[in-house]
This record gives structure tokens, sequence and C-alpha cells, in this order.
């Protein structure tokens, strides 16, 4: 009878313990099997220090992503919190489903400093309302070996005009050759990619989408400027970029058929594979009278009402700062995507664990290159720090920036058109 | 009431909660200013019927649409037919083919989307190296062409429907009794005259369900535009299940796109309408 007894309490203790267990449930758009795995290894880690919270991934390929948080919250069927841009933050913010994230924002940043930069594509309305996790930096990848061989030097270009001109001699020299190598590598499909490369570009000038006040401010001589360079450096470009997005450009480049790109550091994971280590990167050339600049993506969480509703917010809170431990982060970053989740705080930036990685410490002078373009990033309609104005989600959603580039490249329009058709079409979404 | 019809009732009620509920919110919304179709919203009336017409994107997408239909109905009713007249034998041989010939039917979208954009990759894919290297020609670019794009589209899509039409044929053409065919050669009826006069008239049926399918399919058509073109270049691959799902989750104007889905969903209506009567088989046929 005791022993029945003793059995029972003990069963009864063990069902207690599981059942005050805290399970919290996240979305996450890296459906690779090597994120995936690299999101488990951190959701093992925090478990074992926090045996009372059990953390739940599920993911839901970029592609779904949109429709499928619009549909969550519309039947209240979100996550606790989801893997974000900010495009998809301000998505969510405007129907209604965060709680701002002032408190974390500024608990991280005392204890590992952030880039101020990567903050501001999450402020809006006087608070913040996305807890960035890594960024994305655009820098100018290239191939020594092909500047050598046909530049006569491994130095990369620094200017607009070195970049065009470098891009078009290794296109010609290389034709006369027999070989077929093209001096840049530019997309243009109607897709976040050529966006993305289109508005590094335009960062070396100063385009601004918004002004301050959130007004428009698109059309102006440095946009006109920039998409003028981008299509005389377009020539220069494989055929077939018209219609491409991010795996042709990769299979392009890695193949040999590019010589440089404005692009990720991610490639290095595939070179490091390859042991093909002819890879380096320069910070984004820009003209004489223009600035050092760069896209930049920084990827944050963001936290659904549901989870307060829940009870949940605290052990979510835990979680965050969990991820954003240098020791943490740089699983996140150098393991999972090395050279493209890039880390957003100076703390993980310095971090052996992250400079300790194989393939961070095989490509060290392109990683460095990509920690420097942190401190120099922007990001279209956030260029003062803040959301000017918030049409910038469906804005960058419809990829504008992207179609018009391909108005131009096409011949279907001219520059001075494109851009003008482009600003017609972004004011449809301040209506 | 009889006890077949409590029976089917909890099905009937799925099937207009999932069919009828969802047609009436889009009606709904239809009339209404709204970005996500739940949350803020403004009653407009006829306001996102008149956009549509007037946004110079909606009436060029439905007339692609058009033309994407006819052109996918070319190849969709005439090769599946050549396939199966070819595979109509009846040995170890043909009974093999028949199940290769299936592949493409079987492969999801999104595979065969990554597949075709790497054959057709003008600098590293496969076709575009024998192109170079044994025809001299090329490189070619199929998906970044204003003038190539549509037609490649057109031209992969009707590749994953062959299969699936060819089964029907062969099906169809199993049916047709051989000693029709033996009285025919025997009044020396050649190989013209006898699928003229005695196959197509016989699986005229078939050939028509399987053009009310391909017109149906290659109308509403999205996945394989939207994976390998996105309505580029420029818009000419834009047609109009590609442009509402722009408007919807692109754009966030759940309005809109819900006037044209409503509008899309008339016309193929009609068009149903219109095919039935003027195209269905006469009784006897």
């Amino acid at each position: 009878m005791v022993k029945k007894l003793v059995l029972f309490l003990l069963i009864g203790l063990i069902l207690g313990v599981g059942f005050s267990k805290t399970t919290i449930v996240f979305w996450h758009h890296e459906a690779p099997a090597h994120r995936v795995a690299a999101f488990q290894k951190v959701i093992k880690l925090f478990e074992k220090e926090n045996p009372d919270i059990k953390v739940v991934q599920q993911v839901i390929p970029w592609g779904d992503a949109w429709p499928k948080t619009l549909a969550a919250i519309q039947s209240g069927t979100t996550p606790d919190f989801q893997f974000s841009l900010p495009e998809l933050t301000i998505t969510a913010y405007q129907a209604g489903a965060l709680v701002p994230v002032d408190d974390i924002i500024k608990e991280i940043d005392e204890k590992y400093g952030y880039i101020k930069s990567q903050l501001a594509p999450y402020k809006f309305d006087d608070h913040y309302w996305g807890v960035p996790i890594w960024t994305m930096p655009m820098v100018l990848l290239y191939r020594p070996s092909y500047l050598e061989k046909y530049l006569g030097t491994k130095e990369p270009p620094k200017t607009w005009n070195e970049l065009l001109l470098a891009a078009q001699k290794i296109t010609l020299l290389s034709s006369k050759e027999g070989e077929t190598i093209y001096g840049i590598g530019l997309t243009a499909g109607n897709n976040l990619c050529t966006q993305e490369q289109v508005y590094t570009i335009m960062s070396n000038v100063g385009v601004e989408v918004f002004d301050k006040d959130g007004n428009l401010t698109f059309n102006t001589p440095q946009t006109l400027r920039a998409v003028e360079f981008y299509k005389d450096l377009f020539k220069f470009s494989p055929p077939g970029a018209t219609g491409w997005a991010w795996g042709e450009i990769e299979m392009n480049f890695t193949a040999g058929k590019i010589a440089m790109m404005p692009y990720f550091g991610g490639l290095q994971k595939r070179f490091y594979e390859l042991k093909n280590f002819d890879l380096d990167g320069v910070l984004q050339p820009y003209p004489v009278d223009g600035r050092k600049a760069n896209l930049i993506y920084p990827n944050d969480v963001h936290i659904y009402k549901s989870a307060v509703e829940k009870g949940h917010l605290e052990a979510v809170k835990k979680f965050i700062l969990f991820m954003m431990r240098p020791d943490i982060n740089a699983i996140l970053t150098a393991e999972m995507e090395p050279g493209s989740f890039v880390p957003v705080t100076e703390a993980a930036q310095k971090s052996e664990h992250y400079w300790n990685n194989p393939i961070i410490k095989a490509f060290k002078h392109l990683n460095e290159v990509i920690i420097e373009a942190t401190n120099y990033g922007t990001l279209y309609g956030f260029e003062h720090g803040y959301a000017a104005n918030l049409a910038i989600g469906s804005i960058s959603g419809a990829n504008i920036i992207a179609e018009m580039i391909q108005k131009v490249v096409t011949g279907e329009m001219g520059v001075k058109e494109a851009v003008e058709w482009a600003e017609g079409r972004m004011k449809e979404f301040l209506k | 009431m009889k006890k077949g019809v409590w029976l089917v009732l909890p099905v009937v009620i799925l099937a207009l909660f999932v069919t009828v509920l969802p047609l009436v919110n889009m009606v709904y919304r239809s009339f209404q200013k709204t970005m996500f179709g739940f949350g803020k919203a403004e009653f407009i009336g006829l306001g996102n019927y008149l956009s549509l017409f007037k946004d110079g994107t909606f009436l060029p997408s439905l007339g692609r649409s058009f033309i994407w239909v006819f052109e996918n109905l070319a190849i969709q009713l005439t090769v599946p037919l050549l396939i199966a007249l070819l595979l109509s034998g009846n040995n170890a041989f043909y009974y093999s083919m028949r199940t290769f010939i299936l592949i493409p039917w079987v492969l999801p979208m999104v595979v065969i989307s990554i597949i075709w954009r790497w054959i057709l990759e003008p600098n590293v894919g496969i076709l575009g190296y024998f192109l170079r290297e044994y025809l001299r020609i090329g490189p070619i670019n199929f998906f970044g062409s204003k003038s190539l794009a549509f037609h490649t589209l057109a031209f992969i899509n009707s590749w994953h429907f062959i299969p699936f039409g060819t089964i029907l044929m062969l099906a169809a053409l199993s049916t047709v009794p051989v000693d029709l065919y033996d009285a025919a050669k025997v009044d020396g009826a050649s190989s013209w005259q006898r699928f003229v006069y005695i196959t197509f008239p016989l699986i005229g049926r078939t050939i028509w369900f399987v053009g009310l399918l391909a017109f149906m399919w290659s109308f509403n058509s999205f996945d394989l535009i939207w994976l390998v073109t996105q309505g580029g270049p420029g818009d000419t691959t834009l047609t109009l299940p590609v442009y509402i799902y722009k408007l919807a989750f692109k754009m966030y104007n759940y309005g809109k796109a819900s006037a044209a889905s409503l509008i899309s969903m008339a016309i193929l209506i009609g068009v149903a309408a219109l095919y039935f009567k003027i195209f269905s088989p006469r009784e006897g046929a």
C-alpha cells in the first residue's frame, strides 16, 4: 500500500513537472536543413540551462511567410514570436498583432552594445517592434585571380568609374581569349535580390525613399544617377540576368562566370566546401562625390500579443536574450550562414566564438570587410534611423524598385520614365 | 426527411463552409478598401471595380491570360492525342512507355520550376551548353527575354499537363471497337481517313473533357509563373492569377484583389457555359 502510494506520488510529481513546463513556439523562414539544425542546437542549449521552458521551432518557407502570417493573425493562431524582416514586422505591426520590445532592446544594448544603425528599421511610432538578431550587409565580392589576370592587379575597384572600367575590361579581354567571364554580376529579375543590389548602388549617392517627415522623395537626381549607373554596369553582366534570382547569380559566380558582384558574403561557405579560396571582398565602391554606404538587412524577432495572453512573455524574453549571448549568437551567424548572417552587437562581432569558426577564419579578410560594412549599412525607407513611412513595407514587398530596373535594362522604358513610373507606383501605396 | 439526406448533410455543410463562406467574404471585401481583409476597412462601393478597369494592369493581364490559355490549349489538345496514338500498341514496350511519360505529371510544380530554371539558364544550364557547343547558338535568355519568357513558360506548363491528357486519350482510344478499323481497312480507308471518320468522332467526348480541364487549369495557372518569373520580365508573363496574388499579398490591397477574383470567376463561369453550349459532343457522338 505504501509502495503504491509512493509510486503514485512519484508519477504525479513527474507529470506535474512536465505540465509546469512552459512551451513557447516560434516561426522562422530559414528552410535549409543546416539552418534548421542550427536553430535546434540553440534550442537544446537553451533548454539545458532552462529546464522549465520548452522551445519549439516551426519552419515556414519565405514564399509562404506573408500569407501564413496574415492568416495566423486573422485566425488568432500566431506563434509566440517570429523571426522576421523589416517589411514583415511592419506588416504584422499594421495588423495590430505585436507588442513593443523597448525593454529587451535596452537590455541587449547595455549588455552587448547594438550597432545603432541596425535598430532603425524596427523603430516606428516611438517604440521598437522587432529585436535585431543578426544582419546581412552587402559588399563587393570578387575573384582576386580574375582581377590579377585581366587587370594586372589584385586590388579591387574603389570608385564607380573604376568599377565600370574593371567590369568592361574583364568582359572584353576574357571574350578575346575565348572565355565567357563577365566583369560584374547584377540581376534584373522582378525580386528582392535585384532590389537589394540596386539599393546598395543607390546608397552610395544618398538616395532616400522618404524624407524625415515620411514624404516620398524617390524621383530625385540621385536616383536617376544611380539607375543610370546600374544600367551602364548591367551591360557587363551575363545574359539571362534579366530573369535571375538568388540561385542563378550564386551558381554563375561559383561557376567562375562572374568576376565581381555586390552580394552577401555567404558564398564563402560554398567556396570553402569546394576548397576554392579565390574569393575576397571590399566595401561597395562609390563615386568620388558620393559616400561609403551599402545595403544592410537586419533580421529580427518580433513578439505577438498572443505570447502575452498565454503568459509566455518572460520565457520568450529569456530565449531572445539567450540568443544574443555572443557564444550563442555565433551559432546563428558564423555556424548557420558564415558571411551572410553577421552579428548586430559589438560584443558578438568581436567574440572569439565568431572568429574561430573555420570558414570565417579561412576568409578572414573578407569577413573583416563584412563586419566593417555593418557600420555603413542602410536600408530603403529607413535612411533617417527610423521608419519614416510605414508604406515602405508594402513598397518593398511589391518589388517596385526591381521592376523599375527591369524596365530599364530590357529597354521598355528610359531611366527618367522608369523612375517616374516607380514613384507613381509608390504613391499608390501612400493612398 | 429521408435518411440519406441526413447522412450527406455534414459533408454538404462542410463543403458550403469551405466554398460558399469564403466566396461571400470575398464579395463583401470587394466593396471595401482594406489592406489585409481584416481589421480596418472602409466601404467604397464599386470603387475597387472601377479602379481595376482604370489601373492599366488588370485588362492587359486578363488579355494575357486568354492568350496563355489558347497557347496552352493548342499544345495540350494536340500533343496528348499524338502521343496516345503512338503509344496505343499492345506490348511490353508500349506499356512501359506509358509509365515513363507520367513523370512530368507527378512532379510537384516547385520541382518542375527549379529543374527548368537550371536547364534553361543561359550560361551554366545544360541546354545552353548543347546549343553553344554543338549548334553555335546562344546564349539564349529564355526567362529574361520579353519575347521568349511567355512561350517558354507555356511550353513547360504544357509539358507538365501532357501526360495527364495522354492517359485520358489512351483510355478513350481503348474503347474504340477494333472491328470498326478492320471494316474500314477492308473498305480501303487510309490511316488518315480511319482517324477522321472513326477515331476522332468516337473519342470526341474525351477531347472535349481534356479541353475543358486544360482551359480551367491553364487559366488558373499561378505557381509556375510565380516561381519562375513573378510575372516578369516587365509584365510579359503577368497573367490574371499572378496579378491577383500580387494585389493581395504584395501590395496589400485585399479589396481590389477580391474584386479582381470575382471578375475572374465570372469570366470563367461564362466561358465554361459557352464551352458547354458550343462544344458539347452531340448525343450519339
